[in-house]
C-alpha cells in the first residue's frame, strides 16, 4: 500500500487516546440518535396499536367506575378493578339504533397464576358476540370456547395447549394474542362458563373478591362498533340518556388523549437528542480544529515535499471518515444491544403502550443513526480540512524558527 | 536470561472486566425475580443460580486467560470461553424456565442481561482469537 494512502488509518493508530476520544463522541452521539429514534418509533408503534386494539368505536362502564377510575389507565395498565352493572344495560344499549356489533366484558381482579407472583387479569367474554379480542389470535382457535378453556395475551409464557391454573381451576391455553403493547399482553380471557368456575374457585379458597356476583346477570364494560354513517359522539351522548347509570365514551377521545402525552414523551426525545447532537457537534468542531492546530506543521511539511491541497485535504477526510465511521458503528451497536434485549424493561418503565418496528424498520433506523452521526462528524470537520487547503507552508515553517 | 513475558493485550482486560461485571451484575443489578410472600422460591432464582455459576467459571478463564504466558495457551482459554459464554446466553429462559409473565423482571431484566453480557464475551473472546492467531503463526 502507498504510504500516503496508509497515512489516515496511522494517524488515527499514532493517537489512540485522542482518536478514542473524538470516536466517543461520534458513538454518543450515534447512541442517542438511535436510541431516540427507536423510542419514538415503540411508542409510535404501540399508540398505532392500542388504537387498533381497541377495536370498538364506544365503551361504556358503570358511572361509578369512570367518576372513580382513570379510564386511560384501565386501558394502558390493567388497573381495571372491578366493577359491574346489571347485564339488563347490556340489552337496552343494543336496543338503540344505528349499533353494527356488541359485546360484553366482565372484569375479573387479577388472580395469582400459583408458579409465581405474577397477576394476571382475567377477563370474562362472549366469544360468540367478540370484536375486540379474537382478531388479534394469532393462531387458529375454535370460534367458541370450551370450558375450561382460556386465550391469553402475548406476554404470558405459555404456549396453545399448555395449561395454566387459576384459583386451582386448571385451564388450557386454546389461543394466544399477538402483541398489543397495552395491558392485554398480561391478560387472559375467559368464557362466562369458566368465569363461573373462577368465581366458585375463588371462593372454595375464601378469596371472597366475587361473592354474591352471578356473571350471567352483570358485566363490567359493553364495547360497541356504530353503523358506517351514525355519529360516534352523538351515539355516545343518546347512551348517556337514555340508559341509567352508565357513561359511554367514544374511545376515539380516550385516544387521543393517551396520544398527546404520548406525543409530550416524543416531543421530550427529540429535544433531548437535538441537544445531545449540538454538544457533540460543538465539541467535536473544537476538537477537530484542536487537532489541526496542532498538526499545521505536519501538514505543512506534506505540503513541501510535494503533497498537493487536494491530496492532503483528502488525507484529513478520511481520517475524519475513519473516526466518525467507527465511532458511529461502535454507538448504533451499543444502541441496539440495550435497546432491542430491554425492550420489555422499557415499557413496563415508561407505563406506556411500546412495540418495537419491524427488522427492517430497526435494519433502517441503524442505517440512519449512523449516517446521521457520520454526517454530523464530517460536517464538524468541514471548516477544519478547509483551513488546511488553504495554509501557507512557508509561513507555518518559518513561525517555528 | 529471563524470557520477557508477551503483553497481554487489551482484550484480554476486556474479557476480564465484563466477566467480573457479569458475575457481580447476574447478584445484584440483573438478579432474578425474589421470593414470594411465603418465602419459597420462584423457577426464574435457579436459572439465576446457574447463570451465577457460569459467570464464575468465566472469571476464572479470564483470569487464566491474563495470567498464562504464552499466546496458544491464551488461544486455547479464549476458545473454551465461547462455548462457555454463549450457554449462559442459553440458560435463563431456553434450558432453565423463567416466571409466567414477560413483564417480569426476570424476563425484562435478567435474560437480556446474560445475553449481553454472554455475546460480548463469545465476540470478544472470538476477536482474542484473531489476534492470537496471527502472534501464534507468526
Amino acid at each position: 500500500m502507498n504510504v500516503f494512502q496508509s497515512l489516515p488509518l496511522r494517524n488515527v493508530a499514532r493517537r489512540p487516546v485522542k482518536s478514542l476520544l473524538l470516536g466517543f463522541l461520534v458513538a454518543l452521539l450515534a447512541f442517542a440518535v438511535f436510541g431516540g429514534l427507536m423510542l419514538t418509533a415503540g411508542l409510535r408503534s404501540g399508540m398505532d396499536s392500542l388504537d387498533r386494539r381497541l377495536g370498538a368505536d364506544i365503551m361504556v362502564v358503570p358511572e361509578e367506575a369512570a367518576e372513580a377510575e382513570d379510564l386511560q389507565n384501565i386501558i394502558l395498565q390493567g388497573s381495571t378493578g372491578y366493577f359491574y352493572m346489571d347485564r339488563s344495560r347490556l340489552d337496552q344499549v343494543a336496543a338503540l339504533e344505528g349499533i353494527k356489533e356488541i359485546s360484553a366484558q366482565l372484569y375479573l381482579a387479577s388472580a395469582s397464576a400459583g408458579c409465581c407472583t405474577a397477576k394476571v387479569q382475567i377477563m370474562g367474554f362472549d366469544p360468540v358476540t367478540d370484536f375486540t379480542i379474537r382478531p388479534w389470535v394469532k393462531d387458529s382457535c375454535p370460534d367458541d370456547l370450551g370450558e375450561r378453556e382460556i386465550i391469553i395475551g402475548s406476554d404470558l409464557s405459555l404456549e396453545v395447549g399448555q395449561t395454566i391454573k387459576f384459583y386451582d381451576v386448571k385451564c388450557t391455553v386454546a389461543g394466544k394474542l399477538q402483541k398489543t403493547g397495552t395491558h392485554y399482553d398480561t391478560c387472559a380471557f375467559a368464557s362466562n362458563d369458566t368465569v363461573k368456575e373462577f368465581i366458585a374457585g375463588s371462593l372454595g379458597k375464601q378469596l371472597n373478591h366475587y361473592a354474591g356476583i352471578d356473571p350471567e346477570g352483570v358485566v363490567s364494560c359493553i364495547l360497541l362498533n356504530v353503523e358506517p354513517g351514525r355519529d360516534v359522539k352523538a351515539l355516545a351522548d343518546e347512551i348517556g340518556l337514555r340508559v341509567d347509570g352508565v357513561t359511554a365514551i367514544p374511545t376515539t377521545s380516550m385516544v387521543s388523549g393517551i396520544s398527546d402525552g404520548l406525543s409530550g414523551v416524543s416531543r421530550t426525545i427529540g429535544g433531548l437528542i437535538a441537544a445531545v447532537a449540538v454538544l457533540a457537534f460543538a465539541v467535536m468542531a473544537l476538537a477537530f480544529g484542536m487537532m489541526i492546530n496542532e498538526r499545521k506543521r505536519e501538514f505543512a511539511v506534506l505540503r513541501v515535499i510535494g503533497v498537493s491541497r487536494k491530496k492532503l485535504a483528502g488525507a484529513v477526510w478520511k481520517e475524519v471518515l475513519l473516526l466518525c465511521g467507527a465511532g458511529g458503528i461502535c454507538g448504533v451497536l451499543l444502541g441496539f444491544l440495550v435497546i432491542i434485549p430491554f425492550n420489555r424493561l422499557i415499557g413496563v418503565t415508561l407505563e406506556l403502550p411500546f412495540l418495537l418496528p419491524g427488522a427492517a424498520g430497526i435494519l433502517g433506523y441503524l442505517l440512519l443513526a449512523l449516517v446521521i452521526a457520520v454526517a454530523a462528524g464530517s460536517l464538524a470537520s468541514f471548516w477544519t480540512v478547509r483551513k488546511i487547503s488553504r495554509l501557507d507552508a512557508g509561513l507555518i515553517l518559518r513561525e517555528g524558527q | 536470561m529471563k524470557q520477557k513475558r508477551p503483553a497481554v493485550g487489551v482484550i484480554g482486560y476486556m474479557q476480564a472486566a465484563v466477566s467480573i461485571v457479569y458475575l457481580v451484575g447476574i447478584r445484584t443489578f440483573l438478579a432474578p425475580c425474589g421470593p414470594k410472600d411465603d418465602g419459597s422460591w420462584m423457577v426464574c432464582h435457579w436459572a439465576g443460580q446457574a447463570v451465577t455459576g457460569l459467570a464464575a467459571v468465566l472469571v476464572v478463564l479470564a483470569a487464566l486467560r491474563l495470567l498464562l504466558p504464552g499466546p496458544a495457551y491464551r488461544m486455547g482459554v479464549s476458545a473454551s470461553m465461547i462455548p462457555v459464554a454463549l450457554l449462559g446466553a442459553l440458560l435463563p429462559g431456553k434450558l432453565i424456565g423463567l416466571c409466567m409473565m414477560d413483564t417480569m423482571r426476570c424476563h425484562a431484566v435478567t435474560r437480556p442481561g446474560a445475553v449481553v453480557f454472554s455475546v460480548l464475551l463469545a465476540v470478544l473472546s472470538l476477536a482474542d482469537l484473531a489476534v492470537l492467531r496471527k502472534k501464534v503463526g507468526g
